[in-house]
């Protein structure tokens, strides 16, 4: 079977009107509004509020990116991940003889994919800003450009993994949604700064994305290494892909 | 749409399409299918007919891996399954329960989405099967305004897209008004008329009478007599001889 014509069929099935405009407001609408905000108020007080570019302004749109792409991420993973179990699809793939294996697998690439669409050109647009819209202040390097790009990608890619082998592991979209939300945005940011944990918070995803995020000059909650940053999100993702692999090959369909 | 290589059996006329030996389903202490032989000749409707909760799904549900057997052995197409259940299923086309879609996408896109996981030639008979099933002219609406019986026509011609020799079809005639039944048995018998076997489970005796060649009567997940439906009737009606064996005690 070819799995490129899978993948396809996955993405066909992602072009929900509601998940494409909140995917969309949420990256490229929250980039868009970042840069032209700034760039609006220093216009309108060049004396109080500094230009619209500039590195710092680069960290600011890549955290906004990082928090609301999270919620895109999420949203898009829990669909690809439970939408077919919701509408009775599921049924239908399986008689069709194709692996369980893969009838989840293929979910992932195409997740990724409808996630990235939107995601590139959000932080595109907050890159060429920065350095645009930088006026006398001096434009971000190259190199943190990639750093801050390869910190929300990580991240938010990272999000979409969880989601799709979240909501395929508990059968539930709306469920495995509020769970991955409520862990990424709140839960797990209580636990990072619960000292008695120690070293322990460094498996806390969200740890490890602040580690690869470029800290220019702020101490991190959770020191770790890059090497364990990068371990702990990789044996998430291969955690919750196992588990979804797994629940999507026993479950009764 | 005529019968392709697919549905030209690739089992010999005298074997059987689907076969079941002793195949057994428990959950939990309740025995939903109990030790059931079935046998389904090639070229025929042939109709698992039972009340609400006989077992008909269940059988339906192993035979195509929804759920995993107790016990007992299963051939479909000739072939063993599970162990060879993807060959097999690559050459059947079935609806369980009532056929779910992407609501959010139109007819013909919930084919091309469909298509997308029975191989290479599926996409291209998407216009062919939307026509066969009276659809075509209502194939880019969107699923979620579609009626009942324009879903149980849609649910047919997915089934139709790997171009099967098996159509399994579990209550059909669900939800449908009695110009929709009409059309869905013509349409059952000209899968038949092509050389496609169908299996369909119902709870309507009168609709199983005139659609199929050779039923079986399930009652608390056995099957208590299978046969042509003449020989099965034995020149009473098909409601007589159900209730004569339906209203028996079963032994263990």
């Amino acid at each position: 079977m070819d799995t490129y014509r899978m993948i396809g069929a996955e993405l066909l099935k992602l072009r929900r009107r509601s998940l494409v405009a909140w995917t969309g407001v949420l990256t490229l609408g929250a980039s868009v509004a970042f840069v032209v905000f700034n760039a609006i108020r220093h216009r309108a007080d060049p004396t109080h509020y500094g230009p619209a570019g500039g590195a710092t302004n680069l960290q600011h749109a890549a955290l906004v990116l990082r928090y609301l792409g999270t919620v895109a991420a999420v949203l898009v993973g829990t669909t690809a991940g439970g939408q077919d179990r919701a509408s009775g699809m599921f049924r239908d793939l399986v008689t069709t003889g194709t692996s369980r294996r893969t009838l989840f697998l293929v979910r992932l690439p195409a997740a990724l994919a409808f996630y990235l669409v939107w995601f590139l050109p959000a932080y595109t647009i907050a890159a060429v800003a920065s350095i645009g819209l930088a006026g006398p202040l001096p434009a971000p390097h190259w190199r943190l450009l990639v750093q801050f790009g390869l910190g929300v990608g990580v991240s938010t890619t990272v999000d979409v993994v969880l989601a799709v082998g979240m909501a395929a592991t508990l059968g539930s979209r709306s469920v495995a949604t509020g769970i991955l939300l409520g862990w990424e945005l709140a839960f797990s940011r209580l636990l990072e700064h619960v000292n008695s944990f120690g070293s322990l918070r460094q498996l806390l995803t969200t740890s490890a994305v602040d580690r690869i995020f470029p800290a220019l000059g702020e101490p991190r909650v959770v020191p770790m290494t890059a090497l364990t940053a990068g371990l702990v999100l990789t044996g998430w993702a291969v955690l919750i892909i196992t588990t979804g692999t797994w629940r999507t090959a026993t479950r009764d369909a | 749409m005529a019968a392709g290589p697919a549905a030209r059996s690739v089992i010999g006329m005298t074997d059987e399409v689907i076969r079941t030996a002793g195949l057994s389903k428990r959950f939990g202490r309740r025995t939903a299918v109990d030790n059931v032989d079935l046998s389904v000749p090639p070229g025929c409707a042939f109709g698992l007919l039972g009340v609400n909760g006989a077992g008909k799904t269940t059988l339906i549900r192993m035979l195509l891996g929804l759920t995993p057997a107790t016990s007992g052995q299963m051939w479909l197409l000739g072939l063993p399954v599970p162990a060879q259940r993807a060959e097999a299923l690559s050459r059947v086309g079935a609806i369980v329960e009532e056929p779910g879609f992407h609501p959010h996408l139109s007819g013909r896109d919930n084919l091309r989405a469909a298509a997308g996981f029975r191989g290479r030639a599926a996409t291209g008979r998407i216009d062919a099967v939307l026509e066969r099933v009276g659809l075509a002219d209502r194939a880019d609406d969107r699923v979620g305004g579609y009626s009942l019986g324009m879903r149980q026509r849609l649910g047919i011609a997915r089934c139709l897209l790997n171009d099967p020799a098996l159509l399994i079809l579990d209550e059909p005639a669900n939800g449908l008004d009695p110009a929709g039944m009409r059309d869905m048995r013509a349409l059952i018998r000209s899968f038949v008329a092509e050389g496609r076997t169908v299996v369909l489970s119902s709870h309507l005796l009168d609709e199983v009478e005139k659609t199929c060649d050779v039923a079986a009567i399930v009652d608390r997940g056995r099957i208590l007599a299978q046969g042509p439906v003449r020989e099965l009737t034995g020149g009473a009606t098909l409601e007589e001889r159900f209730l004569e064996l339906t209203s028996q005690p079963h032994h263990a």
